[in-house]
């Protein structure tokens, strides 16, 4: 039972595309009028939507076992989680 | 001649101790000896690249060119005894190793410090006059460092020229290192008098005035710390408050150019100026007086108004200079004067002939002071500055830029001599001495992990290829429970990436508490112009030309995967053409960076920064415009973390490089595309991580009305 070895090409042209136009409204994004906060959230979602999308697509993660999607994801939930909470004592030496 | 001596010690030693000069000892300490005899005087980065290539070098030679099984003798079986000694032995083994190994680096260390700029204190120099004066006690105190005024104090009444060196001395211990120091800047043509455009390009140092006649009760009688009680006048203003001071040389020789402004409307009288370079050897501390004394000279370059005269003086004290004989002097110089702001421009040779003049080569430092006189007769005034040190600043080493490539690459060189040296071993197929080693080391920790309960494998390389199943595509392994098809070396590659995950988390979380601390984060006009103060004026980033380029590592990870697919399908063509293409765009990627950084070559030089339209795609490079390591925590977070991101890029194109040379040999016919999957998540990961690194270093815009 040889594997089918299939190539998604139209795929990687679509990813390639998306990638392409969600920098160029990053760029965008950031001449809008619009509240420091609201920019930076919209800058980081922007920024992981793209990330998460070379990582599921490109290097294939999607393809890979949910063992080795957690083994090469789950750890980055640690500098998240920090950043996190530099975050929240940011806010806090502002606010309170 | 030190290390010659040791080296020749060591090797005595190793003769005499072990005549058997195949004995692994008697290799460790010859290359140790070599090691140190070679390594003398060099900096730390050299020396560290020596030992590294030196190690391999040996190991290589041993395991390669000695032939497998004495080189297994000689190299593995030592260090397997190492490694299953009990834990005292083991502890007492690697100490013998390490100990000879420290004392080395510690004399190494020693002996390599490089040589820094001079003592300030002219102490040492004190105690000889002290001697003189028949005050030995005084001067016992005097040499310490200590107590630079103990003496002093005790004799202020003494001499007339005391206190001075008195004020001098204070104001010289308030000084820090960095405002003592001129920096004379390399050029390639010497300005050619005092209004030379060059000069515009070299910082000026300030140096701090004191009236020669002021004495250090009248200096804090001036500042209010004293009350006047004590009888003393207080001390005069001095009439110029600062000089400043840029200096420059080149193979023509040092110029210096010295500013300061008359405070008077109309300066009146004569005015003298003398530039003080303490004719002592070089490092060694200057005179404790100005103006030298009888054991130091001290070389004077001299102008005076009246005549518009420039010579040269040698003075041994104040009231002992002799004018230097014509032929002694190759002085030339101009002032101009404007505003009531004197420029006084001074050139000679670094070398003259004259043993009395102070010589200069690149790399010096030159204790150096200032004299100023004004007026005539009973009107004169007199302004000294306290000893500064010049320091002709070297031009980089080309040594130090050459050598580090080359070492690297000779380093990869002897480790692949290393590779293929156990490589050999392994097809002559005598490994048993493996089994001295326990079961539980023969397999690495992911084997084991996912043969858990298994026989334990064994290092010996059999008949048996497991990775060849039966109907599976031949470049698949066979299904794992939680790992699927993933080859080890992909699952290697996937803990590597996120390691290196944390390396730029570490970085970008530093950046964003730094970015966050901070009043103001990036210094601009409007910044200043609303009245906060902050650091140097810095440059926007370029921001549609860093976008173009990170449009270009997109285009590169789409060819990435392309290529990948083609290798899949066996299309050999088509994969040379996008594995090319990548290459091609991460090395365009990494000269915009180049760009981005250093400019266009032939745009140098300082200039405004440009940001309208197309000007920006021209610009002359951030560091020419201001933006530079270690000034601000903007320009040297940016360098960092984009300059890491430009290793890891590089990293990459060497390694689609390699990958591009492989499969054009042929390497990955049948499919076989594990090693390129492996690579390209490599090069894909560097496209996920510029994405982060450009939201958060350029997008995320400066906000300095709330952090």
């Amino acid at each position: 039972m040889a594997t089918e070895i299939h190539v998604p090409r139209k795929q990687y042209w679509l990813i390639f595309f998306l990638l392409f136009v969600l920098t160029m409204i990053e760029v965008g994004v950031v001449f809008l009028p619009m509240s420091w906060a609201k920019m930076v959230t919209a800058l980081c979602g922007l920024a992981f939507v793209k990330a998460y999308m070379v990582a599921i697509y490109y290097m294939h993660l999607g393809h890979e076992t949910l063992t080795l999607r957690f083994t090469a994801l789950l750890p980055m939930l640690i500098p998240v989680f920090y950043a996190l909470i530099l975050c929240t004592e940011g806010a806090a030496r502002l606010y309170w | 001649m030190n290390a010659l001596i040791i080296y020749l010690l060591a090797c005595g030693l190793v003769f005499l101790s072990r005549k058997d000069l195949g004995s692994l000892w008697t290799k460790l300490s010859l290359f140790t000896a070599t090691f140190l005899y070679l390594s003398w005087g060099l900096n730390y980065f050299s020396a560290g690249t020596m030992a590294l290539v030196g190690s391999a070098a040996a190991i290589g030679i041993l395991l390669w060119a000695t032939g497998s099984e004495k080189a297994h003798q000689a190299f593995w079986h030592p260090v397997q005894r190492v490694m299953i000694a009990p834990g005292w032995s083991k502890g007492l083994i690697v100490g013998i190793l390490l100990i000879p190994l420290g004392v080395g680096i510690q004399v190494y260390r020693s002996a390599a410090a490089p040589a820094g700029p001079p003592s300030t204190s002219s102490n040492a120099n004190l105690a000889p006059l002290l001697v003189a004066a028949g005050l030995e006690d005084n001067a016992l105190t005097a040499t310490s460092a200590d107590t630079p005024f103990a003496a002093q104090l005790a004799l202020v009444e003494k001499d007339p020229r005391w206190p001075l060196t008195e004020v001098v001395m204070d104001h010289h211990s308030k000084r820090s290192i960095a405002d003592s120091q001129i920096d004379s800047t390399l050029v390639d043509a010497l300005p050619q008098d005092g209004e030379d455009a060059s000069w515009d390009s070299i910082a000026a140092t300030r140096l701090d005035m004191i009236p020669a006649d002021s004495t250090l009760d009248q200096d804090h009688a001036a500042e209010g710390e004293h009350s006047a009680e004590g009888g003393h006048h207080a001390a005069p203003e001095p009439e110029v408050p600062r000089f400043s001071v840029k200096s420059a040389y080149s193979s023509e020789g040092v110029a210096f150019l010295v500013e300061w402004s008359s405070t008077t409307d109309e300066p009146t009288g004569t005015v003298q100026a003398a530039i003080q370079l303490a004719n002592t050897d070089e490092n060694a501390a200057p005179p404790h007086f100005l103006m030298g004394d009888s054991e130091n000279a001290v070389n004077a370059w001299w102008w005076q108004s009246a005549e518009n005269t420039f010579s040269e003086f040698i003075a041994n004290g104040m009231d002992a200079k002799t004018l230097q004989s014509d032929t002694d002097q190759g002085l030339t110089g101009s002032v101009t004067v404007e505003d009531g702001t004197y420029s006084l421009y001074m050139r000679r040779a670094l070398e003259t002939e004259s043993v009395s003049d102070v010589q200069f080569s690149g790399g010096d430092y030159r204790a150096f002071a200032l004299n100023l006189w004004t007026g005539a007769g009973d009107t004169l005034s007199h302004t000294v500055t306290g000893w500064y040190s010049v320091h002709l600043v070297p031009e980089v080493n080309q040594a130090a830029v050459v050598q580090p490539p080359f070492f690297f690459l000779a380093t990869l060189l002897f480790l692949g001599l290393i590779v293929r040296g156990t490589r050999q071993r392994a097809e002559v197929g005598d490994l048993k001495e493996a089994e001295l080693l326990p079961a539980s080391t023969d397999a690495g920790l992911l084997t084991r992990l996912f043969h858990e309960g298994e026989e334990s494998p064994h290092l010996v390389v059999d008949d048996h290829d497991d990775h060849h199943h039966d109907g599976l595509h031949w470049s698949q392994w066979p299904d794992d429970e939680d790992m699927g098809h993933a080859t080890q070396g992909k699952i290697g590659m996937w803990l590597f990436l996120l390691s290196d995950c944390f390396s730029f988390s570490g970085l970008l979380l530093a950046y964003g508490i730094l970015r966050a601390g901070v009043d103001v984060w990036h210094c601009t006009p409007e910044v200043i112009a609303a009245g906060i103060e902050c650091g140097p004026i810095e440059p926007e980033y370029g921001l549609d030309f860093t976008a173009a380029l990170t449009f270009i590592l997109i285009c590169s990870s789409v060819s990435m995967v392309l290529a990948i697919g083609a290798c899949m399908e066996n299309k050999r063509k088509e994969m040379l053409f996008w594995l090319g293409t990548t290459i091609f765009f991460g090395a365009f990627f990494l000269l915009g960076q180049v760009k981005e950084y250093w400019g266009l070559p032939g745009l140098g030089g300082v200039v405004e920064p440009i940001h309208e339209g197309f000007g920006q795609w021209l610009h002359h490079g951030l560091i020419s415009e201001g933006l530079h390591w270690g000034e601000s925590h903007r320009a040297t977070t940016f360098y960092l973390i984009t300059g890491f991101h430009g290793a890891h890029v590089t990293t990459g194109v060497c390694l689609l490089s390699w990958t591009f040379f492989k499969a054009y040999r042929g390497d990955f016919e049948n499919a076989d595309y594990n090693f390129m999957e492996i690579i390209g998540l490599f090069w894909h990961f560097v496209d996920l991580v510029w994405i982060i690194v450009f939201t958060v270093v350029y997008l995320i815009p400066a906000n300095h009305g709330i952090v």
